[in-house]
């Protein structure tokens, strides 16, 4: 082993620039292309005016609604504003909560709740009105359940038990508590806590797991190089043959990956306020050996680095697409669960071992050895 | 002494070598001539170890290649066709890592030394600003580190200038005359061969190179 670390550090000290530069690749590709998005998103929300007339509890409450929809820029003004920067084409669209919003709701009546205004250039007004609309519909249905329980306790003599405001209350918690409603198509950098964070966290590692893909590709062009056929008769002549050379230099690039992912990972975790389990350490390591020896048994049969760049960066692209990172393949792996071994990338965002994956690259690592090894002798 | 008998080597079908033997002693330096494709560089990697044979053996210093492979490989040094060297590396970089994968341990000195017995001068040079013929003497520099006794040079002076190639024919020569070396080496420079060469074998069916070496005076054997 001290022949392996020492001809590895002549050769890192020859390329320490490139070494640097890809073990750092991942951490900073992901966090480039996170920032990216968040900031792409920000700046494609759709600008719309929200007129508000009526300053009750109900509707406050629906403006809050709307504007935590990150889909929308929200500007508040007057009536006359919002229409002149309509007509001016600053916005996409204006809606108006006129007074009495609150009467109508508790009345039951549902029908021109809030006003739309358009222009020949509002792209985006169906969505948006299908948004808020759905918004308002939500507390009105919630004002109608409310009345109809009332009505029930009222039947029954209870009427003094829960009041309107009680049962609303106890409604908005429940909706909040049970998150109704949730979809894998989350939004990148989202920083949210409560359920939806193990959500944003699983596209955090898709992201990484790409990158790490290619940088590990990258990094293991050294078979390659060393490999060549104008130095395998070196080999012929070192003390140690050229495969149990390559086996050892394999388990030091293993060991300083394994220090660059975990520093990575706390790196991302803490400045994504991720939280970080004993699982999603494991899966990594695993994902990690993984990744390792699908490049390391790559690498072994090109003789030329370009060829291997080219194969490294295709075989990566079908991983991510294959392990869900970039479309969720949840509904997919529910109907066929076989499709979850496609990819280690699946297993690292689930947090689990790609055992499948791992075991048939290990025989393929002891055929490896055994190629050849008579003749070798 | 290095002994071949009744050496074949086959490719599927395709018979290279057939029925080869000969002998060459210590100090002795052996050329080897033929058109390409006559087998001379299959003949060096059998020799290397490289290869297998299909048919025959052969013996280095009462070693047998047939059941002492590893022992005998340590005996041997190979100069392959391609140079085989880093080109990122210095001359230093280059003969301090091989001599790492080697069997024989050398000092800094030793390895410096080394160099400088075959006129390599630019110890801290990189190896990509060299010239060709710098390159092959530092390609053999590293074959010959793990000190072997038989030598084997696939065209080692091929593309180089006559003054490299002149300072790699007088090393050669005092290796073998001095070290005792059995040097064994191909080229399609007729007057290198006739220059630095004790004798001279012929591979493969052309007479070409055998006529043209008897007119100047060299007594070649064919033997193959």
């Amino acid at each position: 082993m001290t022949i392996i670390v020492t001809t590895r550090l002549m050769r890192w000290k020859k390329e320490w620039k490139s070494l640097l530069y890809w073990l750092f690749f991942p951490l900073i590709m992901t966090y480039v292309v996170l920032q990216s998005v968040g900031a792409w998103q920000a700046e494609t929300k759709v600008p719309i005016a929200l007129v508000v007339e009526e300053e009750t509890e109900m509707v406050t409450h629906l403006v809050e609604e709307i504007a935590q929809s990150e889909l929308l820029l929200i500007h508040y003004m007057e009536f006359e504003e919002a229409l002149h920067k309509l007509e001016q084409h600053e916005l996409d669209s204006v809606f108006v909560i006129r007074e009495g919003y609150e009467d109508h709701i508790l009345a039951n009546r549902r029908n021109q709740l809030i006003e739309a205004y358009s222009s020949n250039r509002s792209f985006a007004y169906r969505t948006v009105v299908e948004i808020i609309a759905s918004i308002a519909q939500q507390d009105a249905a919630r004002s109608k359940a409310a009345f109809v329980i009332r009505q029930l306790y009222k039947e029954h003599g209870m009427e003094d038990e829960w009041s309107y405001s009680d049962i609303i209350v106890s409604s908005q918690e429940r909706q909040q508590n049970k998150a109704l409603l949730q979809t894998s198509f989350t939004f990148y950098a989202q920083t949210d806590a409560g359920e939806e964070q193990s959500v944003s966290s699983l596209s955090i590692k898709g992201v990484w797991s790409f990158f790490a893909l290619l940088m590990t590709f990258f990094l293991f062009d050294w078979i390659v190089k060393e490999n060549r056929p104008s130095l395998r008769p070196r080999w012929h002549f070192a003390q140690l043959p050229f495969k149990a050379y390559a086996f050892g230099t394999f388990w030091l690039y293993t060991g300083l990956l394994v220090i660059v992912d975990v520093t990575t990972v706390l790196l991302l975790s803490t400045f994504y306020k991720e939280s970080i389990t004993f699982m999603g350490i494991v899966s990594l390591l695993a994902f990690r050996l993984t990744i390792n020896l699908l490049a390391f048994l790559l690498a072994t049969v090109f003789t030329q680095s370009f060829f291997y760049y080219i194969s490294g960066t295709a075989v990566s692209l079908f991983l991510i697409v294959g392990g869900g990172a970039i479309i969720p393949l949840e509904g997919v792996t529910r109907k066929w669960p076989w499709v979850e071994l496609f990819s280690p990338v699946q297993a690292l965002l689930s947090e689990t071992i790609p055992a499948a994956w791992l075991i048939a690259l290990t025989v393929l690592l002891i055929l490896w050895f055994q190629k050849g090894r008579k003749s070798y002798a | 002494m290095l002994e071949v008998s009744d050496l074949q080597k086959k490719y599927k079908e395709k018979t290279v070598i057939d029925q080869l033997s000969f002998q060459m002693q210590q100090g002795e330096i052996v050329g080897l001539v033929g058109e390409n494709g006559a087998g001379k560089s299959t003949l060096l990697q059998l020799l290397a170890t490289i290869m297998q044979p299909t048919e025959g053996d052969i013996q280095l210093e009462g070693l047998s290649y047939r059941n002492d492979r590893k022992k005998i490989r340590k005996k041997i040094g190979y100069v392959p066709q391609d140079i085989s060297i880093w080109e990122e590396f210095t001359v230093e970089e280059n003969m301090l890592f091989f001599e790492k994968l080697s069997w024989k341990r050398r000092s800094q000195e030793q390895c410096r030394q080394l160099c400088l017995d075959m006129q390599l001068t630019h110890w801290k040079e990189s190896v990509q600003s060299l010239s060709g013929g710098m390159k092959r003497k530092l390609n053999l520099a590293i074959s010959l580190l793990h000190d072997p006794i038989l030598l084997l040079l696939d065209e080692p002076t091929v593309g180089i200038d006559l003054k490299s190639k002149t300072e790699i024919g007088t090393y050669l020569h005092n290796l073998a005359k001095n070290e005792g070396k059995m040097i064994i080496y191909t080229s399609h420079d007729m007057d290198e061969i006739t220059h630095i060469c004790d004798r001279v074998y012929s591979i493969g069916k052309d007479p070409f190179y055998t006529e043209l070496l008897k007119e100047k005076g060299v007594a070649v054997e064919v033997i193959t």
